[in-house]
């Protein structure tokens, strides 16, 4: 058995889960994750995606040729490997989709983005696949910030109710080109699924506290109409824009009530806000970007 | 239609509401489209928690602002009109 904290949760797991970071055995964990018969289509499912099927409290995802994970009541995960495919494979859909998905039943606030914090104040850095929020996050870790999250993006209220960033106890993610840009070669670990060129790059720093949320950046290239620059979303905007930076969002509805949804995303936007960078695309201008973002949070 | 100080309104049950510091924010689902109010909306909107008329809520705001009571009527008759328009609320009892 594997202990692992993945977004402030403590796991226990049949299987490894490599990019994650192992602590000692735990006594009560949150989160049960083993090998176990997963059927093909749930009995009766009351909704259903491309990849999903939902009835009651769990969600079955299919993944074709690779893996079936069952996700039960934001406690549990079961897979099946399909014939082929090899556990470190799965791994890769258990810290990802499925956990995505079992933090949702949990009711968490969970954005697909990147989160770095300094001075126990964290940013959340959203925006499309491949619009560069691991690339952004990288290159603040270059600069002294520590590495909170890549990709699942979990937002929690600590005792004063306050919103704080769960660490993901994971390695960042980048792909190839990124790392060599950001000169991380020597950091840069084994491919993170043998068909895809992202890589697991150890983070220089990780937090261990989750750090209070400060402030979320919305990525967006410098195209018309939008010019370079930092702005602040109103409120109706930011509300919209973390519903439809939810990670999975549609499968998200099926998992949490509109009310629920808005609760969450009020709650946090009583402390937080958001607010669109416009730069343009490319390794050319990191640094400035960099800069512009690090000033920004600095004056909030 | 047109707004009256008689004309009884009530919220309509698709939308969803939350507080935001003295804002608040609106997501009528049935339009997937979000509103902001500011104070004076939210107070407005608390108040429609129970159906009640225009001029019902402009006494009400009379009292709790610093507003002079045309200013407040021309203001309340504009702001449920247009949230009447938006589908926000609904006219009649």
């Amino acid at each position: 058995m594997y202990n692992y904290r993945v977004s402030g949760l403590s796991v226990i797991s049949e299987m490894e889960l490599p990019g994650a970071i192992g602590i000692a055995n735990g006594d009560a964990p949150d989160v049960t994750v083993r090998f176990g018969r997963v059927p093909q289509q749930l009995s009766a499912p009351s909704a259903s995606g491309p990849a999903w099927q939902r009835e009651g409290d769990t969600i079955l995802l299919c993944v074709p040729r690779l893996a079936r994970f069952l996700i039960t009541g934001g406690k549990s995960i079961v897979v099946e490997l399909e014939d082929a495919a090899t556990a470190r494979d799965a791994s890769g859909f258990v810290l990802g989709s499925s956990l995505g998905i079992l933090l949702h039943q949990r009711g968490a606030l969970v954005l697909h983005g990147a989160a770095v914090a300094r001075d126990g104040r964290g940013i959340v850095i959203c925006g499309h696949s491949g619009a560069g929020k691991s690339t952004l996050a990288a290159a603040l870790c270059r600069i002294g910030c520590s590495f909170v999250t890549d990709d699942i993006c979990a937002v929690s209220m600590n005792t004063s109710h306050e919103p704080i960033v769960l660490p993901d106890g994971r390695q960042l993610k980048l792909w190839e080109q990124s790392i060599r840009s950001l000169e991380l070669g020597h950091r840069q670990g084994d491919a993170v699924r043998e068909t895809f060129e992202k890589y697991f790059v150890a983070p220089d720093i990780t937090v261990s506290e989750p750090p209070r949320l400060s402030a979320i950046y919305l990525l967006s290239e410098s195209q018309p109409p939008f010019a370079e620059g930092i702005e602040a979303l109103a409120l109706p905007d930011a509300v919209r824009m973390l519903e439809h930076e939810a990670y999975r969002p549609g499968l998200r509805r099926q998992l949490n009530s509109t009310s629920q949804m808005l609760a969450q995303v009020a709650a946090t936007l009583r402390y937080v806000r958001v607010f669109r960078l416009t730069r343009p695309l490319g390794f050319e201008r990191i640094a400035a970007t960099v800069d512009a973002v690090m000033q920004h949070w600095q004056e909030l | 239609m047109t707004v009256t100080l008689d004309t009884m309104l009530r919220r309509d049950a698709g939308i969803y509401y939350a507080a935001i510091g003295s804002e608040g924010v609106m997501l009528n689902v049935n339009a997937g489209l979000y509103h902001g109010l500011n104070d004076v909306g939210v107070r407005i909107w608390e108040l429609l928690e129970t159906p009640q008329t225009a001029a019902q809520i402009r006494d009400r705001l009379v009292d709790e602002f610093e507003v002079e009571r045309q200013v407040c009527q021309a203001a309340v008759l504009d702001f449920v009109g247009e949230l009447l328009e938006r589908g926000i609320i609904l006219a009649g009892p």
